[in-house]
């Protein structure tokens, strides 16, 4: 009876021995390192004007990576001009140097992605985007464009409105080249103006 | 001592558990009006002399239902004695089972046995609970289901195993439970006000798993099962396997392993892409005796892997529209086995050891000691750009240890009752790029007094609990959430009133309060949810839970059949709920509702109603049915409006046929179903954005059943098989707590085959 209740007494401690000896695996800590939460932190667009050194940029940019981003200003674009535009992703904060030009992981799977350039009904009439990359399948890219524009009708000096910029993914849903994704990676609207 | 003229007539034999023939040692009997007595051995012997004519002997053994025996004796005699466990009185003194932590007697306390288990067996834990009035399913897709009890689900509800509590990361909707369908011999389900044993988190109820039951009955035995499910290529099995190494029943053990498989689940239309899922799961125990102690060792291993419906993964706002748009997958795949992206991958470890001791001067001592470790992994659908596919976007490890003391005490002065401590700390670490939640440590420290008395035909119970629960965040530098800690102390109690009409009607009225602090999830969430299109901002300043829950019920049972009603009122203070405050997020995904964690308080208020009716020995009839009101109370910024996903109003009526015995299959049964599930009309306003609109709920549905049962002689043993037909007549259908019940159709029609063979 005696040597049965230390028994039962040495067991318990045992299992309370094995307890303080498996916490090793349990540490919580503050987090030091660059969270991913989003993983495109910046979008320019590069608008040349041709004929001349005049370049429009165009930024969004979410710059502490916690999802809530917006564009810095309104572009300006003038009429009758032709812009050779280009696009630049970047995740600023990847750890890794080489993971933070996404721009080059969409040229590598572009015939998993496809941009789509909107401009507002404002200003459809006197802007078009035409895409002029293509992928292996010879479907259009987006990462290089045209914009060109045309005269803004008599009086008026100046219209606003915006570019709506859609990236696709296509992981599920076949790229046919006008079709949307089954995902939208990118889906910014900058405000945009257009003036004589 | 009474003298004896003559020889004295003996009277011996055993003193055994009932339900598992396990002798029972230290019981006494007394020969009423006399002194003669006795007390068991360790084999459960006993032997008592006496006169000859009338005897009245009492046997008392602590836990189980004293029995009164008469009976003439005009010689000596052997007399077995089996003794019922009596779980009302003290269950802790059952140990070969883990001890099961009861709510009170007053509360609302659905059993599913092990024979009807075994009629379900292969299903989630959600599906097995579906058909428990008052208990929901809140799905994720064809492999992730939850159970919701009477509105309320995840952090809100407790889970039981092997008599801990399951600390698995609960806090998702989308997280299911991590319990091996084939390894409880019962589930339990405590629905309400639980009373003050289960600690914080019980606002909704408790469920219950509980092992079965260690028989040491024999050297070696086991149990078989197998199933197939047709819809989704499901092939299930499951092996158990027992034994007692000395015949003295001091020693038994259990091994289990079960495997569960499937693919993709088929509506009437179309494959589910990537619902498929894979399960593994092994379970041992040991159970043993020294001296007044008995100890219980209790080790499982659970891993899953499961899909997640390709389609349901978006981007934006406009990618939802679209989905809700098409209604169907974009693409129809062929049924296939693989699990891809998106996909979840959880791990579940548990020790669980026990030791109950019969301390002589005051009552039934416990100790339980738990530890478990809970991995969560979740894989997106495509590396977005630089990630590798094969890295989980998120990792989470949840570490929990629990320490639980308790004593029941003897019945002194008529009461009946125990106090308990309970200890537990938890550590939770993130190893993944991807932010969900931030780590977190946490102690918590709950003492309580329970007691109960009877008043005649009344029955009266009452319980005090004190919970204290320290919790330290840490910092996340993006997004930046500031490391905090914070500390609550909060009573709760219960009281209930049994009272006993007559044989057949029974009333009882509870009353508890419960309470939980806010969740890890519900403080520091910050970002997209993916697949809901809601940019969702946790308040890491939200208060408590506190709730009121009332029930009355009324139990009415005779020999041809039975009425069971409830009636319950829940009063939550401060209830934690995400709801859109009208502000648009701009993010690189286009523009998303803004959803924040806010409190209001809410009152969810239902009825249950079940009843059956068997005329004759081969039919039986049952309807069951529940409907709920969840709303939020009018406050300065909020009018009165509709919980969200609350469970619609829903009702089974079942038929069970038993036919003519055969030769060779015995206690044939048919089971006839339909479920009939009402549209949800009470939902908050819909969210409408520019690029996305919602859906109202989906209209209701009726659901048919068929079921074929049978027992059949097999080589040495009876063998089980069942056939069960669901959705007979391949319904399409969609469900108001389904997450996808705009995107996809449910499941369809299901053959499912099992099979019980013991050996």
């Amino acid at each position: 009876m005696k040597t049965h209740t230390t028994l039962s007494l040495k067991m318990i401690a045992f299992t309370f021995l094995i307890s303080i000896t498996s916490l090793s695996c349990d540490n919580p800590a503050d987090d030091d390192d660059a969270g991913e939460q989003e993983f495109i932190t910046k979008v320019t667009l590069r608008l040349e004007e041709q004929g001349s050194t005049n370049v429009v940029s165009i930024i969004w940019s979410d710059p502490d990576g916690d999802g809530r981003g917006d564009f810095v200003g309104t572009a300006s674009l003038k009429a009758n001009k032709t812009y050779k535009g280009s696009i630049e992703l970047l995740n600023e904060l990847a750890d890794k140097p080489e993971e933070r030009d996404i721009t080059k992981e969409i040229l590598e799977e572009s015939d998993e992605h496809q941009f789509f350039y909107t401009f507002s009904s404002s200003l459809r009439p006197y802007a078009t985007v035409t895409i002029t990359d293509k992928d292996k399948n010879n479907l259009p890219v987006g990462l290089q464009f045209d914009v060109v524009t045309t005269a803004l009708p008599s009086g008026t000096a100046s219209q606003s409105g915006t570019l709506n910029i859609v990236l696709s993914h296509y992981s599920t849903i076949k790229k046919a080249g006008t079709n949307p994704g089954n995902e939208e990676d990118v889906n910014i609207t900058a405000p945009v103006s257009l003036s004589n | 001592m009474i003298s004896f003229s003559g020889d004295p007539i003996r009277v011996s034999g055993t003193v055994k558990d009932a339900s598992n023939a396990m002798p029972l040692s230290r019981a006494t009997l007394v020969h009423a009006g006399s002194t003669q007595g006795a007390v068991t051995d360790s084999l459960g012997r006993y032997e008592i002399k006496g006169n000859s004519g009338f005897w009245e002997l009492e046997v008392r053994y602590l836990g189980y239902k004293t029995q009164k025996l008469v009976f003439d004796v005009q010689k000596d005699t052997i007399i077995h004695i089996l003794l019922e466990q009596d779980l009302t009185v003290f269950d802790g003194v059952e140990v070969r089972s883990s001890r099961v932590t009861k709510g009170m007697e007053s509360t609302t306390v659905e059993t599913i046995d092990q024979n009807e288990l075994d009629r379900l067996r292969g299903q989630t834990l959600g599906e097995t609970l579906s058909g428990v009035v008052g208990v929901d399913m809140l799905q994720t897709g064809a492999s992730i289901a939850k159970p919701v009890i009477r509105g309320l689900h995840s952090d809100r509800v407790i889970t039981m195993q092997a008599g801990i509590t399951q600390e698995g990361q609960q806090w998702g909707g989308e997280h299911a439970p991590e319990i091996d369908p084939f390894s409880p011999g019962q589930i339990q389900v405590i629905k309400g006000a639980a009373g003050v044993e289960f600690g914080i988190g019980a606002i909704g109820g408790v469920i219950q798993v509980i092992p079965r039951p260690i028989t040491m009955e024999r050297k070696l035995s086991g149990t078989a099962y197998l199933n197939t499910y047709t819809n989704n290529g499901q092939l299930a099995g499951s092996v158990h396997l027992e034994g007692s190494p000395s015949v003295d029943s001091k020693l038994g053990w259990r091994f289990q392993g079960s495997v569960r498989r499937a693919g993709d689940s088929r509506t009437p239309d179309y494959v589910i892409d990537n619902s498929g899922f894979s399960e593994q799961s092994v379970n041992s125990t040991i159970a043993f005796r020294t001296g007044l102690f008995h100890h219980r060792i209790y080790v499982s291993s659970y891993a899953t892997k499961l899909g997640i419906y390709t389609g349901a993964h978006i981007g934006s706002p406009n990618d939802l529209q679209r989905a809700i748009d098409r209604g169907r997958p974009a693409v129809e795949q062929p049924f296939s086995y693989k699990i891809k992206a998106p996909r979840q991958e959880i791990q579940h470890h548990l020790l669980s050891a026990e030791s109950t001791v019969l301390a002589n001067k005051w009552g039934v001592f416990d100790i339980h000691y738990g530890l478990q470790l809970n991995n969560r992994k979740e894989y997106d659908i495509h590396g977005r750009f630089s990630r590798d596919v094969e890295t989980a976007a998120f990792d989470l490890t949840l570490t929990t240890q629990s320490l639980d003391l308790r004593l029941q005490h003897y019945t002194l002065h008529g009461f009946d009752g125990k106090i308990g401590l309970q200890i537990k700390r938890q550590g939770n670490v993130r190893s993944s790029v991807g932010f969900l939640i931030p780590d977190f440590r946490s102690y918590s420290a709950g003492w309580y007094a329970f007691e109960k008395k009877e008043f005649g035909s009344l029955r009266a119970e009452a319980g005090v609990r004190l919970d204290y629960h320290w919790v330290r965040s840490f910092a996340v530098r993006s997004p930046r959430i500031e490391g905090r800690t914070d500390a609550y102390l909060q009573p709760s109690g219960a009281f209930g009133l049994i009272w006993n009409i007559d044989d057949a009607l029974k009333a009882h009225i509870t009353v508890g309060t419960a309470w939980r602090p806010a969740g890890i999830n519900e403080r520091f969430s910050y970002g997209v949810h993916h697949g809901t299109a809601q940019f969702e901002i946790g308040d890491p300043n939200l208060k408590p839970e506190q709730s009121i829950n009332t029930e009355l019920g009324l139990e009415w049972e005779s020999d041809l059949g039975g009425i069971r009603f409830n009636a319950y009122n829940s009063w939550i203070k401060d209830f934690i709920q995400l709801r859109p405050d009208g502000t648009i997020v701009s993010t690189i995904r286009g523009a998303f509702p803004q959803y924040v964690y806010q409190q209001v308080d809410a009152q969810i208020r239902g009825l249950e109603l079940s009843i059956h009716y068997h005329p004759v020995d081969w039919y039986e009839t049952g309807v069951k049915g529940s409907m709920l009101f969840g709303e939020h109370r009018a406050s300065k910024e909020i009018s009165n409006e509709a919980l969200y996903m609350m469970p619609a109003p829903s009702a089974t009526w079942l038929h069970n046929i038993v036919y003519a015995d055969r030769a060779w299959a015995k206690q044939n049964t048919i089971q006839l179903g339909a479920k009939v599930v009402r549209r949800q009309t009470r939902y908050p306003a819909l969210v409408s954005t520019e690029a996305y609109k919602e859906p109202a709920p989906p209209p209701g549905y009726v659901l048919l059943d068929i079921g074929f049962s049978t027992k059949i002689q097999g080589p040495k043993q009876v063998w089980n098989l069942s056939l069960d037909l669901k959705n007979v007549l391949n319904t399409s259908y969609r469900d108001y707590l389904s997450r996808f019940r705009y995107l996809i159709d449910e499941p369809g029609r299901n053959l499912v085959i099992r099979m019980t063979i013991p050996f």
